[in-house]
This record gives C-alpha cells, structure tokens and sequence, in this order.
C-alpha cells in the first residue's frame, strides 16, 4: 500500500479539474457575447437572450437589451415559457404568435403586454446534457422564418460546445459531491477488505473477492462492500465466515 | 482456461472506454474508488499499451469500466406525433406553478 501516493493522485486528479474552471464572471461574458451574435445573426430580431440552465433555473444570462430581460424574467418567475421547454424538451420552439399562444399561457399574457409577439428558441445541446437555450424575439407575429431557426442552431451546435466548458459557480459543488462520493465508496470498500481479513484473507486476496463476487452478482463493488459491512454487527465481530 | 493476454486486455479496455466515451480520468476515479492502488498517469499508458500492469489491477480497471458502461441512459427514443414533448412532463413536475400574471 502507499497512501501517499494514492492522495498526491487524487490531489492532483482535482486540482486539474479546478484548473479547468472559469469563473462565473467568465460564464457571464461568453452567454452576453453570444446573444449578441445570435442578433446579428437574425436581423429581423428586436433582441437575442442566451441562459444557462440547470435543474430549470437559470444561472447565466446574456441578453442584448432589457426587453428580452424581462420576457426571460417572466419565464423564471412563472416557470413557464418557450426558453424552458426549449431547454427540457431539447427541441426547437417556434412562437408564432403570443397572443395565441396556449402553451404557457402566464407567459404569453405576460409577453403580449411588452410587447413580444413571436420569437424563436433553441437548446444548447452538449454530448448527453442540455446546457440552456438561446432565443430571440420580434415584436410582429410571426417574423421568424426557417431560416433563422437554422441558423440558431448553427449557432447552438458551436457555441453549446464552449459554453460546456464554462462552469457557473455551482460546478465546485458539484466536484466536492463527485469527490465525497468516490472516497465514500473507497472507505466502504476498505472496511470490507478489512471484514475479509479477519477471515483470514491477505489485502490482495481480499481485493479479489470483492472482485469475484462483484462479477458474479452483477452489481457494483460498493453494493457487494456495503453488504458486507452492514451484515458486521459490532457485538457480533466478522468471525462468521473464514 | 487460457488467460487473456495483456496486449490484447489493454486494447479491448480502450475500445470499451471509447465507444461508451468515458475519460480516463473518469474511469481512474472508478478504478479508485473501487480499491485501485496505481495512478492516473500509469492507467493513461496502460490503455495506451505503454506499459503493464499487475492482473488484480488490469481486472479492477476493466471491471471499473463495465461498471461506468452499465450506468450509462439508454439512448433517447423518438417521439410520436401525439406525445411530442415528454421529457417536458419531467420537468414541469418538480416546478411549483405560480399562478399570479
């Protein structure tokens, strides 16, 4: 065994993953950037938002002026809008006329009023998860064509592949979680090493029992571990099998 | 039983790693996890062929693999016509509705 080794790995194995992380200021500037292109890109648009999503709140937003704001602003308040579903569904949404519009009905009441009549929304789709979405709006009904829905996801195929790399400030957390989790199972599975010890096994042959009844049963090591340690009552002691 | 030869080991964890598109960091952490005692840098050139590795830990490597291999989602199905959005179904059910406009 060398534990020391075995720290500087795991210290290291983090470190590097730290190192790859922006900072949530950064995520901001890249999402503010993009909206910008995306209203280039749609002349036609009287503004272009890009959200970052997770777990349906937003956690980075950029938007070309205050309107897409506050059409964004009554998505996240409702919970309803084309940007979420967009999001959760993974597919292209086209609104072509807020007024009858019934999908979400908070949100294109609350959209007629700016007013927003139409708008167009894609997912930023990233290997196996979808990131956000990126939309624009117009004032008219129906002012988007095809076109700019291919463009958009032109635009979303690209960017949705930087935009993976740019952690918001939740990304830490969610290290430390992945981290707790692997140390967790590695203790779990050196008490069970230590269960099969005194039954007599050397740490070697320990490891490939654990190994073997993994296989065997066709579950993962951490469930035949746990099993093993949680059968340990402390008055009892390990000495039922060797 | 004939056992399996290194060479040929190494090559197959690399085509399973690869196909299911799991980093080698990912799969060192598993392997980690598990028990594994070898770092990073040596598993990286193990599944390079660069070098070798002891049994117990060629079996706990390919075995952290099948375990990352068996947790992946199913790939996504195609919608029909009439249910268009139900990955949407999963996510209004965790929002609360506010019902003020």
């Amino acid at each position: 065994m060398a534990p020391d080794f075995e720290l500087n790995a795991l210290a290291e194995a983090t470190g590097r993953v730290r190192g790859e992380l922006l900072t949530s200021e950064t995520a901001e500037s890249a999402v503010q950037l993009l909206a910008e292109v995306a209203a280039e890109l749609v002349p036609q648009a009287a503004g272009a938002g890009v959200t970052l999503i997770r777990d349906g709140r937003p956690t980075s937003t950029g938007s070309t002026n205050s309107t897409v704001r506050m059409v964004d602003a009554i998505q996240y308040e409702t919970g309803q809008g084309p940007c979420l579903t967009s999001w959760a569904a993974s597919s292209v949404v086209n609104v072509v006329d807020a007024r009858t519009e019934t999908r979400w009905p908070l949100w294109a009441a609350a959209a007629v009023e700016v007013p927003v009549l139409s708008c167009v929304s894609v997912p930023l789709v990233n290997g196996r998860d979808t990131i956000g979405a990126m939309k624009v709006y117009a004032v008219e009904p129906n002012a988007f064509a095809g076109e700019t829905t291919r463009l958009l996801n032109r635009l979303a195929a690209a960017a949705s592949a930087l935009l993976a790399h740019i952690q918001t400030s939740e990304t830490p957390l969610r290290i430390n979680h992945q981290l707790a989790e692997v140390l967790r199972i590695r203790d779990l599975t050196n008490m069970a090493k230590g269960v099969l010890i005194t039954r007599g096994m050397s740490a070697a042959e320990a490891q490939s029992w654990l190994l073997e009844a993994s296989r065997r049963q066709r579950r993962p090591v951490a469930e035949v571990a746990r099993d093993l340690v949680g059968a340990l009552k402390p008055e009892e002691g390990a000495d039922e099998g060797a | 039983m004939k056992e399996l030869d290194e060479n040929e080991q190494a090559r197959r964890l690399a085509l399973a790693i690869d196909r299911s598109r799991i980093s080698i960091g990912a799969l060192w952490l598993r392997y980690f996890s598990i028990g594994g005692t070898v770092g990073e840098t040596e598993v990286e050139a193990y599944v390079r062929g660069a070098i070798s590795l002891p049994g117990l830990e060629r079996d706990m490597l390919a075995h952290a693999a099948n375990e990352l291999v068996d947790e992946m989602p199913p790939p996504p199905r195609a919608p029909y016509r009439d249910s268009p959005s139900e990955a949407l179904a999963e996510y209004r059910c965790d929002r609360t509705e506010d019902t003020e406009s």
